[in-house]
C-alpha cells in the first residue's frame, strides 16, 4: 500500500476466536503505519457495540494513534472488490486500498457434521468438568469450539482444557470419578514493538460448572509485560509441542 | 466416510472402556498433580519454566511456596499474572499444589 493509503480491517460479532486478537491486530498495523506511512490510516470496522476484551485499556492505546479510526457497531453486510468498497449494515460504505476481512466464525466443519453444535449452529455446548458434548455421549471438545463456559477462546483455555479433559477421559476409561479441575486464562497483546497488555483470569468448579474466581488486567501496556509475554510464550510451546 | 470414522472411533472408545485396566500411578495421578496442570502453561511441566521470565518452581520449598501463594493474593506481591492464579491455587487446595512441586527434580532450563 503506498503511502496515504487506508487500511481497513474488521472484527465479526462474537463469539470468535481470540477476543483482544482484532484490537491487537489494529494496534500493531497503526504502530506500523505511524511508523512507516505517516500519510496512511486504519478504519476498523467492529460489528460489536465496543471493543470486546481488555476494553478500558485498548481504548488507551487506541489514544496513542491519530490514524486509527475505530467504528463500533459497523458489521459488514457486502464487499465489493472490484470497487475496493465495504458497505456495512447501516449502509455507510467504506473505501479501501487493503483489507483484513475477518469472518464470522464458528467451530470447524467436523463438529458440525458431528452433528456436536448447538442450535445456533455454531459452537459446542460440553460438560464443565469432562468436556464430553452435551449432544453426543463419549465424544469430548476442547478449545475454541466450546460454548457455555465464561471463558475466552483463548489458546491458554485450550491448552488448560486439553490437560483437564484428558485427565478426565483416563478417569472416565479406568471406572474412576473424574477430578473437578478448573481451567486458567494468560493472555497477552503486544500494542507496538515493544510494550504489551494483558489479562489473566482464574476460575474454579461450583455445582459443577465453570465459574470466575477473579480478573486481573495489566495497569497499562508495559516493556515488562510483553516480556513476560515471550516467556509464556516459550512456555507454551513448550508445554503443547516439547 | 465421517460416519465411519466416528463408529471405529466410538468402538475404540467402548473397547476401552470394558477392558480390564491394571495400571501402575503415573505423574498425574496425584491430586497436587491434577490441580497444578493449569501453571505449566507459563511455569513448564512440573514447574520447570523454559522462559526467561518466569520462575522454575520445581524442588521450591514448601513454605516459601506458601508465603509467596499468599502475598501474591493479598496483593502484598503485585502481579497481574499471579494474583488471579495464587487464588485459584489457594481455592484448589494450596499444601497439594505446594507438596508436588517440592518434590518435582529442578531441572537446568536451556534459555535462562
Amino acid at each position: 500500500m503506498k503511502d496515504g493509503g487506508v487500511a481497513v480491517m474488521t472484527v465479526p460479532p462474537v463469539a470468535y476466536r481470540c477476543p483482544p486478537g482484532p484490537y491487537e491486530r489494529a494496534s500493531l498495523i497503526a504502530w506500523y503505519l505511524q511508523t512507516k506511512k505517516a500519510k496512511s490510516k486504519l478504519i476498523v470496522l467492529d460489528a460489536n457495540k465496543d471493543i470486546v476484551s481488555k476494553t478500558g485499556l485498548f481504548k488507551a492505546v487506541f489514544k496513542d494513534y491519530s490514524n486509527l479510526d475505530y467504528r463500533p457497531s459497523q458489521k459488514v453486510e457486502k464487499i465489493d472488490v472490484g470497487t475496493k468498497e465495504v458497505t456495512t449494515e447501516t449502509g455507510d460504505k467504506v473505501k479501501y486500498d487493503v483489507i483484513n476481512l475477518i469472518p464470522p466464525q464458528r467451530a470447524a466443519a467436523i463438529a458440525v457434521e458431528a452433528d456436536l453444535v448447538g442450535g445456533d449452529k455454531r459452537w459446542c455446548e460440553v460438560d464443565h468438568v469432562t468436556y464430553e458434548s452435551v449432544k453426543q455421549k463419549n465424544i469430548h471438545v476442547v478449545g475454541d469450539s466450546t460454548i457455555g463456559l465464561p471463558v475466552p477462546k483463548s489458546g491458554n483455555v485450550a491448552n488448560a482444557m486439553g490437560k483437564i479433559c484428558a485427565t478426565a477421559v483416563v478417569h472416565l476409561l479406568n471406572g474412576k470419578e473424574p477430578p473437578v479441575i478448573a481451567p486458567g486464562n494468560t493472555c497477552y497483546s503486544w500494542v507496538n514493538d515493544k510494550e504489551a497488555i494483558a489479562v489473566v483470569n482464574s476460575y474454579k468448579i461450583e455445582n459443577g460448572k465453570v465459574v470466575q474466581i477473579e480478573q486481573k488486567l495489566t495497569p497499562g501496556k508495559s516493556v515488562i509485560t510483553a516480556q513476560n509475554s515471550l516467556a509464556w510464550r516459550t512456555s507454551i510451546w513448550n508445554d503443547v509441542l516439547g | 466416510m465421517l460416519t465411519s470414522l466416528l463408529i471405529s472411533f466410538a468402538l475404540i472408545i467402548a473397547a476401552l472402556t470394558f477392558a480390564p485396566f491394571n495400571v501402575a500411578a503415573g505423574p498425574l495421578d496425584s491430586p497436587g498433580a491434577q490441580k497444578a496442570l493449569v501453571c505449566s502453561a507459563c511455569h513448564g511441566f512440573a514447574g520447570n519454566s523454559p522462559g526467561n521470565t518466569v520462575p522454575i518452581i520445581a524442588g521450591m520449598a514448601p513454605n516459601y511456596f506458601k508465603k509467596a501463594i499468599k502475598d501474591y493474593s493479598e496483593g502484598k506481591r503485585p502481579s497481574p499474572e499471579m494474583e488471579p492464579y495464587s487464588k485459584y491455587v489457594l481455592q484448589a487446595g494450596l499444601d497439594e499444589v505446594a507438596d508436588y512441586f517440592a518434590v518435582q527434580p529442578r531441572q537446568p532450563a536451556k534459555t535462562k
